[in-house]
């Protein structure tokens, strides 16, 4: 069974970023999150073609979750939802370019912990090739 | 399925009465394979969805369908759903508790008793400790929607042998 996570945590940690990322894991982290993050997570990976034992294809889903608060870009004030939308934007570019994923979900998620940060989700669908290790929709 | 027809005016007037027949058939399968589908993917997500038990009582939300001008939805509505359905969320610098989580690793859900101090639990994949402030994402509508993709072609198949055999 092959997964992306790393891979794409790998690709996000490259991606260049008008906005310091300052958090990029595969999970929720183990220490204290600083904002903006982005958090990967793996949320399906089904077998679709088996042949003699050996997984040919699979369908991977990936959530990215992005995390901001109101900050200063450039010294101007930037509300946090206009922050989580540039790097959405960024981030759709950059997994779009290297592996051709499928965005499924792209929405505002409620977040009740403090009003000040914004929740943003991603999810993208992926078919991999596990032989060759290719990915195509 | 197969038809025997005589070349000629007589002929092509009967293919065509049959094929506005299938026509009319056709348009009832897509309207019943829509209809059923949609009660599959509500009856599915209802299976999934959490009881009001398992979350404290907190309100699980309602399942159900509509017919619309594009075709038929599935509707997961309720105050807590979409927590139910993405989780609470991660809690980042200036919301985490100052004591050291890894001393409450073994935590779990603490069934309202935690307050405004979140929760710890041990991440499946990794086992490390992670620490949020509320439920993780079940997922009940993703889960439901790859179920009934994979019901899909079982129900085209039954609907059209239904109509045409």
């Amino acid at each position: 069974m092959k997964s992306l996570t790393d891979e794409i945590v790998v690709v996000l940690t490259d991606t260049t970023y008008p906005i310091v990322v300052k958090t990029i894991t595969d999970g929720y982290p183990k220490s204290v999150p600083l904002y903006p993050a982005i958090i990967v997570n793996e949320i399906d990976n089904i077998s679709t073609m088996t042949l003699l034992k050996e997984e040919l294809y699979s369908k991977l889903t990936y959530d990215i979750e992005i995390y901001a608060k109101d900050m200063l870009v450039d010294n101007v004030p930037t509300s946090s939802k206009d922050v989580v939308k540039v790097l959405a934007g960024i981030i759709d570019t950059s997994l779009n370019e290297e592996y051709g994923l499928t965005r499924r979900v792209a929405s505002i998620l409620p977040y009740n912990v403090d009003t000040t940060v914004t929740r943003y989700l991603l999810r993208y669908d992926v078919i991999l090739d596990n032989k060759n290790e290719i990915t195509f929709r | 399925m197969s038809k025997r027809i005589l070349l000629g005016n007589e002929g092509i007037r009967e293919l065509m009465a049959e094929l506005s027949q299938v026509n009319n058939k056709l348009s009832k399968v897509t309207e019943t394979i829509e209809k059923e589908t949609a009660e599959f993917g509500a009856k599915t997500l209802s299976g999934l969805a959490p009881s009001s038990a398992q979350y404290d009582g907190n309100y699980s939300g309602d399942v159900s369908f509509n017919k619309t001008p594009l075709g038929y939805e599935v509707i997961y509505e309720g105050e807590q759903v979409a927590y139910i359905e993405f989780g609470t969320g991660l809690m980042g610098q200036g919301l985490y508790p100052e004591s050291d989580i890894t001393n409450k690793a073994n935590w779990s859900y603490d069934r309202g008793g935690h307050g405004n101090n979140g929760w710890a639990y041990t991440d499946h994949r990794t086992g490390e400790p992670c620490y949020s402030y509320g439920m993780i994402g079940e997922k009940p509508v993703y889960r439901a929607l790859a179920q009934t993709r994979q019901e899909l072609p079982i129900i085209v198949k039954r609907v059209l042998d239904e109509e045409f055999n």
